[in-house]
């Protein structure tokens, strides 16, 4: 009688210890991607890359800043060379071993940072990744219609970080790294692509607490977002 | 007795792993607790420094705009409008921080923009006296409007030396910050109706779509049946309605499943008319064949096969290996570019990945233009010789409401840029420089 008892507490205090333990070390989320350059990328640092590897003598192709399948084999005698894992794509190691640091947005050449895309595209892809793509260029679309109104920030950074605008600031899941899907829709709503005509707001009116919002008139509805003016 | 020693262990390493557990969780709740006041202290002095920084500002724009009233001289007009224009900026950043989840800063956020949107606009037209003449009214508005904003800010210092926390209270029900705003917006203030053509100007709201006046009206069937046409070398598997959009076309909108992508197609085609207005889907290309000027003729013949002739690639981008193309109307030889039509293509089999003919619905009309006045090699003579300028074609470039006939030069002078003289009168309309980005080339 009494060792059910002290079996019971033990389970107990066990589970409880687990418990604490799980709470106040939570497991490591997802590993955060990391940029990498691969066949299909263009741009300043496809250049770079090209140039160090025909300055070594691994690439003989043109030095177009595009990453084609001639550059990918040149990548990949590359990494069979010098021991890296042979998969044609330029990660933070084979990037490493060429003398290059990945960035996501900066580009060396011209000294413009063009950080507006990459942050536009993070919000896209924390506030709607797996929306149907228009969905995506539409969120991008409200925030660049919030840069143009008078009622809000006049820069994307402000209008992104403005406090309560966007879950995915508050929950911090604006840190994870956009796909090519997100970083696509940013683009196409930088070109002035607009599929809402002009919304200033959007919301999931299956998880929207907020009771003000209700009150905005609704426009159209994309994918689970409604969107409204 | 054997039982009773097991159970004395037991008992003991149960207190054991108890005390041991309690004890840790109260050293990390302690710790917590003491990161998250040091947390809470921080983004309070945040909303203090902005609320500070707000109300500083605001009397200060507030004495500006009674000076304003009373000088004479176009320079210090000119001065004060500018210090005004920086305090409404500094404002706007201030706003911005003490935003809260009920949108209350929006109101007063619109006013401060427009006012230093306003005074922007004048500070430029400072030596047309009867321009500011005009203005004085509705600076006077303003000035009443920043006058009582600043009376209902202090009223929240008040509040602040009793021990009110902008960290407990903002956006809660005992926000006085935000009935700060709201008696700004009630019924005791008028807004003054601003006139300009600033970044900030509404004028989309009733914009008519020029292209489409006079069209006959299509059925859902017609559009659906246009589809196909659209979506030249993809095999359409599935077409599903997605039902009226509210903006400010009317535009039968159908998502479109294809075989050659894993997403779906989103196809928008206007009521009346039955013009294609938009194509969006996405593909990552990662074997690039074709060049821009490849994809960019491809793009024309489509554009041509869809209904849209005589357009010319104006502007070709590639990011990750998506070619992005401008085509713009050439008729007698001039561009017209308020008429874009954007194309989004793939670089290894060229086929179309979005399209996007807001614009050139929107804009594209017979248009009255004035013959030029200037000819090319006299237009040449009003840009930067530095530039070493090429080109002077033709063209009609938007300019706020107006359109303008310009010659366009192309030149170099560390960078590349596009310069727009006047065919009329001669003055330099616009400068666009171009920026090669990781991402593609940007014009600014």
């Amino acid at each position: 009688m009494n060792s059910v008892i002290l079996k019971t507490a033990a389970v107990i205090c066990m589970v409880l210890t687990v418990i604490t333990g799980l709470t106040v070390f939570p497991a490591e989320g997802e590993a955060e991607e990391t940029v990498v350059l691969k066949q299909g990328s263009t741009g300043s640092q496809v250049k770079t890359m090209q140039t160090k590897l025909k300055n070594w003598g691994y690439y003989n192709g043109n030095i177009d800043g595009i990453f084609g399948s001639q550059t990918t084999a040149a990548v990949k005698y590359f990494q069979r060379v010098n021991g890296l894992a042979v998969d044609g794509i330029v990660g933070a190691k084979t990037a490493a071993a060429l003398g290059m640091t990945l960035s996501s947005g900066s580009s060396s050449n011209s000294g413009y940072s063009s950080s507006d895309l990459y942050l536009l595209a993070k919000c896209v892809y924390a506030e709607a990744r797996g929306e149907p793509y228009v969905g995506q260029v539409a969120i991008a679309a409200v925030v660049l219609n919030r840069v143009k109104s008078s009622s809000f920030p006049n820069t994307i950074a402000g209008v992104i970080y403005q406090p309560y605008a966007f879950t995915a600031v508050a929950d911090g899941q604006i840190n994870l790294e956009p796909d090519a899907t997100a970083r696509s829709a940013a683009q196409d709503a930088l070109n002035g692509w607009d599929p809402t005509y002009g919304c200033l707001y959007y919301y999931n009116p299956a998880t929207a607490t907020s009771a003000w919002i209700w009150s905005r008139e609704v426009r159209l509805t994309i994918g689970r977002h409604n969107f409204a003016v | 007795m054997e039982r009773n020693k097991k159970q004395r262990v037991i008992i003991w390493i149960t207190a054991f792993v108890f005390v041991l557990t309690v004890t840790g969780l109260s050293v990390w709740i302690a710790a917590e607790r003491k990161k998250n006041q040091s947390y809470g202290s921080t983004l309070e002095g945040r909303y203090q420094q902005a609320y500070y920084e707000l109300i500083t500002q605001t009397n200060d724009m507030e004495i500006k705009m009674a000076k304003l009233a009373v000088s004479q001289s176009s320079d210090t007009r000119r001065r004060l409008f500018y210090e005004i224009w920086k305090g409404c900026e500094v404002c706007g950043s201030c706003f911005s921080t003490l935003s809260a989840k009920d949108g209350s800063v929006n109101e007063a956020a619109d006013f401060i923009n427009k006012t230093g949107d306003y005074c922007f606009y004048l500070a430029v037209r400072a030596d047309e006296e009867e321009v500011v003449d005009k203005a004085l009214p509705t600076l006077e508005t303003m000035r009443r409007i920043l006058k009582k904003l600043g009376e209902e800010l202090a009223e929240v210092q008040t509040a602040i030396s009793d021990g009110w926390l902008f960290l407990d209270n903002l956006g809660g029900e005992n926000d006085i910050l935000s009935d700060a705003f709201n008696n700004l917006s009630g019924d005791s203030v008028e807004y003054p109706q601003l006139i300009y053509d600033g970044p900030f100007s509404d004028a989309l709201k009733d914009k008519e779509a020029l292209y489409l006046k006079g069209k006959a009206e299509i059925s859902g069937e017609q559009a659906k049946s246009a589809i196909n046409s659209l979506l030249q070398g993809y095999t359409v598997e599935n077409v599903t309605d997605l039902g009226e959009w509210q903006t400010d076309l009317d535009t039968f909108n159908f998502s479109v499943k294809v075989k050659e992508l894993a997403s779906e197609i989103t196809v928008q085609i206007t009521r009346y008319g039955g013009v294609p207005l938009s194509l969006s889907s996405h593909r990552e290309v990662t074997d690039p064949s074709l060049s821009g000027e490849e994809c960019a003729e491809l793009g024309r013949q489509y554009l041509e096969k869809i209904g849209f002739e005589g357009m010319e690639a104006v502007w070709i981008s590639d990011v990750n290996s998506n070619v992005y193309v401008n085509y713009a109307p050439v008729k007698n030889g001039v561009i017209y570019y308020p008429d874009l039509i954007k194309l989004k293509m793939a670089t290894d089999n060229g086929q179309i990945l979005g399209m996007e003919a807001n614009n050139y619905i929107y804009n594209h009309t017979e248009r009255e233009f004035p013959d030029p006045v200037l000819t090319e090699a006299q237009a040449k003579e009003f840009v930067s010789p530095s530039l070493s300028p090429e080109g002077g074609r033709l063209t009609l470039i938007p300019k706020g409401e107006k359109e303008l006939l310009c010659y366009e030069f192309t030149g170099n002078l560390e960078g590349e840029y596009y310069v727009y003289i006047d065919a009329v009168t001669g003055n330099e309309a616009n400068i666009l420089y171009v920026i090669e980005t990781d991402n593609g080339q940007l014009i600014m």
